[in-house]
C-alpha cells in the first residue's frame, strides 16, 4: 500500500505498538511515520505528504487538539485525514474534534483488528 | 458519588491488558507484602463532574513482560531505563480512560490528564479501592481514588 501515515504519540512504545498494526494493515515500513506531539507532527508534515494520521489527544508540547486546529488552518493540510487514537472520552471534545474535520476515532485500549479496518477505510482499500 | 468497586476495576484493567498488551490476568486476593514489594507506580488524575486519580503499583519483572509484549520481542531484551517507566505511564493511561469511560458513559464529561510517575505507596488508606491481579506469574495492584484532586486541577 503506497500510503504514508504518521503516527502521533508521546508514548514511545505505543508508537512502537501501533506500528506493527499498521504495518498488519499493509502499509510499508518507511511509510510510516512517527512523532511524540503535534509539534513534531507538524514538522513532519511540512516534509513528508502524509495520508493519514492516527493521533493521540493528551500530550505535552502541543496537544492533539491544538494540532488539529492548526491542521485546520492550513490550507496545504487541511485535507489530511486524521484519525484520533485516543483515552479521550469527553463528548464535548470529540465533538469539538469532528467540528474540525476529524474523520473517525479509537477509544484506547483496541483491538489491533480495529485499528486495521479502520485506516483500510480511511485510506479507501479493501483488506 | 460514583462507585467503581474493585472487581468492576480489576475487569477494565484486564481488558486494558488483552487488547493493549495480549496479556492475560486474572484477578487474586490482596498480598500486602506483594503490595510494599511494587516499586514502580504511576498514576492519572481525572477531572469533570468529580475527580479522582488512578494509580497502579508493580514491579520490574512486571514491566519488563510489558514492554516485551509491546514491542513483540523477548522480555531479556528489554532495557526498562529506555521502555520501563514509559510502559507503565502508558498502561495508567489506558486503564484511567477506561475508567473515565466506566463513570461518564457515552455522554462522558471527565478530562483526564497525563500519567506521571509517583512514588510507591503504603496503600494504608487504599485497600479497599484496590484491585489485585496475577498476570502471567507477576503482580499488579490497581488503585482508583475519587475525590482526591480539585476537578479544576485535574485535567
Amino acid at each position: 500500500m503506497s500510503c504514508n501515515v504518521l503516527i502521533v504519540d508521546d508514548s514511545p512504545i505505543l508508537r512502537k505498538a501501533i506500528k506493527k498494526v499498521v504495518k498488519l494493515a499493509g502499509l510499508e515500513e518507511d511509510r510510516i511515520h512517527e512523532a511524540g506531539n503535534g509539534q513534531e507532527a507538524l514538522d513532519i508534515l511540512e516534509l513528508v505528504w502524509i495520508d493519514l494520521v492516527l493521533l493521540d489527544l493528551n500530550m505535552p508540547v502541543m496537544d492533539g487538539e491544538q494540532f488539529a486546529q492548526e491542521l485546520r488552518r492550513r490550507p496545504d493540510l487541511n485535507g489530511v485525514a486524521v484519525v484520533i487514537v485516543s483515552t479521550e472520552a469527553n463528548k464535548d471534545r470529540l465533538q469539538r474534534l469532528r467540528d474540525l474535520g476529524i474523520v473517525d476515532s479509537l477509544h484506547k485500549p483496541f483491538e489491533p483488528e480495529d485499528l486495521c479496518k479502520l485506516i483500510s477505510k480511511v485510506l479507501g482499500v479493501k483488506q | 458519588m460514583s462507585n467503581l468497586t474493585p472487581d468492576r476495576l480489576a475487569e477494565l484493567t484486564i481488558k486494558a491488558l488483552e487488547r493493549t498488551a495480549f496479556m492475560m490476568a486474572d484477578p487474586v486476593a490482596f498480598d500486602p507484602g506483594a503490595f510494599a514489594a511494587a516499586n514502580r507506580s504511576a498514576g492519572v488524575r481525572y477531572g469533570g463532574p468529580e475527580s479522582g486519580i488512578v494509580t497502579l503499583h508493580t514491579t520490574d519483572d512486571f514491566l519488563r513482560g510489558l514492554a516485551a509484549n509491546l514491542l513483540g520481542v523477548e522480555p531479556e531484551s528489554i532495557d526498562l531505563a529506555s521502555y520501563g517507566e514509559d510502559a507503565i505511564k502508558e498502561l495508567t493511561n489506558i486503564v484511567g480512560g477506561s475508567v473515565i469511560l466506566e463513570l461518564g458513559g457515552l455522554e462522558c464529561a471527565y478530562t483526564l490528564g497525563l500519567p506521571q510517575l509517583s512514588p510507591p505507596s503504603d496503600g494504608a488508606s487504599e485497600l479497599s479501592r484496590t484491585c489485585c491481579l496475577d498476570c502471567e506469574g507477576q503482580l499488579l495492584f490497581v488503585t482508583w481514588e475519587p475525590g482526591t484532586v480539585p476537578a479544576s486541577l485535574a485535567a
